[in-house]
């Protein structure tokens, strides 16, 4: 929130008198919603879920918690919850995904990162599909929304420790997945493992 | 070399912002705003001087058709229902073909009549109902994308919402001002292969009468369905289908050959559209279907009652084939 301008709850306050003050609250952070749900759903189905989101929380904006300042992981929460409806689309979307060829050549490749990022793409996507629902919502919000720990306990409304230990295990689920063969029979030579 | 974090926002790639979608919310939006403070400040059906002045306004202008109708029946000649139907049959041989190509979808937009939405109202634990219902009159839109596998999609728009009487009000305010249908509310279904017509036009005859002989099928293939039954059938098709010019010419062809059916002319539909109209008789009463005479395409349906009352009504606005899901 810019210096000198209302929180979140204080608009979500007054738009219980004025509606149309929630608008506000749209302008702040329709791009956020719509850059996570597109992300996840593609572009018609993220673009329609990011507008039931506002309309759900202009609905719902009397459980707003007062406690909080900003309204961005209560959306983002509703969000999830309407995703929860499109899980054949985020299936087919995700599958889309792994499909989906990269569009230049090796040759023209300027950033050996992000080659490598799209060879290892279809790999994560299919890894994140295997998750249990509740690990997939809560790494998804945090690695593609931005939010921070406290900030998902708060869109889920579960306890910090629990987001914490539930990203613990899906970012080391990718990373051993991301690792250079050598490096994991090395790991495996060094702790006695089979 | 990029971190597991880097790698999943690589491959989650968003798209870029689009103005016509961020208009299109809020908008939506809008709508909501608008319906909320609607809700909190108008006594819903109140008789205000304005609706009894709509309703004066009505009557004149419904007592002004009765006059101008039975002028034009005594000089005009009269066309039987038959006459009629085999004439849209004409006209629907020459319409252009819609077929749903692969990838393409079939979209139609249809206007429903106020229909009655309940809301229960709970006791603290959301499953304790207290026995208190609060009774809403609600018109949607609903739009329609379908494939030609018979999947697609459906989104339902709430566009009309007001309190049935006071006291429905009166029971919303005392609960807390409780969830209850908005206008802009909007509801989408997804629908896999054939969930959104059990039918395939494709192979049904597009000769009268070996039609009429597979329209006499019940969909679980046992006995015969009377003339009412089939008739219910092809008006479900040709207003909610996308059959072939020749198969639609064929259905009214069908048409033509029963008794029973009445010619009204050329009548007005709920939404103020002129059309040909004609009254199909049903098991709980009629129902009234008015098409373009221009085109054979269905405007409307009314359903009426045994004494003539009017119970609803759908409106077909739009129907075309588009690319994608979403277009218009």
């Amino acid at each position: 929130v810019p210096p000198g301008e209302p929180s979140d709850a204080l608009i979500i306050e007054a738009s219980l008198e004025s509606p149309e003050r929630f608008e506000e609250i749209f302008d702040r952070h329709y791009e956020t919603v719509r850059r996570y749900a597109q992300r996840r759903l593609g572009s018609d189905i993220g673009e329609e879920v990011a507008a039931q989101t506002f309309l759900e929380a202009f609905a719902s904006r009397r459980r707003f918690g007062a406690g909080f300042s900003s309204a961005r992981p209560w959306l983002l929460g509703i969000a999830t919850n309407l995703m929860r409806h499109q899980a054949r689309a985020e299936r087919v979307h995700t599958s889309a995904m792994q499909r989906l060829p990269a569009e230049r050549e090796e040759d023209d490749a300027s950033d050996v990162d992000s080659l490598d990022a799209e060879r290892r793409g279809p790999e994560i996507l299919s890894a994140l599909s295997a998750l249990s629902e509740d690990d997939r919502e809560v790494f998804l919000v945090f690695a593609l929304a931005d939010l921070t720990y406290p900030e998902v306990a708060e869109a889920f409304a579960i306890p910090v420790g629990t987001v914490r230990s539930r990203i613990h295990r899906v970012r080391r689920t990718l990373r051993e997945l991301l690792q250079p063969e050598e490096a994991i029979n090395l790991q495996y030579a060094e702790t006695g493992e089979n | 070399m990029l971190d597991e974090m880097q790698v999943v926002r690589h491959a989650f790639d968003a798209p870029v912002d689009d103005p016509q979608a961020r208009e299109s919310a809020r908008g939506r939006l809008r709508l909501a705003f608008q319906a909320e403070r609607k809700l909190a400040s108008t006594p819903p059906l109140a008789p205000s001087r304005r609706s009894v002045y709509r309703g004066v306004k009505w009557i004149a202008v419904a007592a002004l058709l009765l006059v101008v109708a039975m002028f034009a029946k005594a000089i005009l000649p009269v066309r039987s229902a038959s006459q009629e139907l085999r004439g849209l049959a004409s006209v629907a041989s020459r319409a252009p073909s819609m077929p749903i190509e692969s990838g393409t979808y079939l979209y139609s937009a249809v206007q429903t009549s106020p229909s009655t939405s309940t809301t229960v109202l709970t006791a603290g634990n959301q499953d304790v109902i207290t026995g208190v219902e609060i009774k809403l009159w609600i018109r949607k839109d609903v739009e329609t994308w379908l494939a030609s596998d018979g999947s697609g999609t459906r989104v339902t728009t709430v566009t009309e919402a007001s309190f049935q009487t006071d006291a429905d009000r009166a029971a919303w305010l005392k609960a807390g001002k409780p969830d209850v249908p908005i206008v802009g509310e909007k509801k989408t279904e997804s629908f896999g292969p054939h969930g959104l017509t059990s039918y395939d036009p494709s192979r049904l005859p597009t000769e009268a009468g070996p039609l009429l002989d597979a329209l006499r099928v019940p969909p679980d293939g046992s006995g015969q369905l009377d003339d009412q039954q089939v008739m219910a059938r092809v008006v479900q098709l040709l207003a909610s289908a996308d059959p072939s010019p020749a198969l639609r010419s064929a259905l009214f062809e069908v048409l033509a050959d029963f008794s029973g059916i009445r010619d009204l002319g050329t009548v007005t539909d709920p939404l103020g559209r002129s059309g040909t109209g004609l009254v199909f008789p049903t098991a709980n009463g009629s129902r009234e279907l008015i098409f373009d005479g221009s085109t054979s395409a269905v405007l409307a349906t009314i359903d009426l009652t045994s004494s003539g009352d009017q119970t609803a009504w759908e409106a077909f606005t739009g129907s075309k084939i588009v690319d994608r899901v979403g277009a218009r």
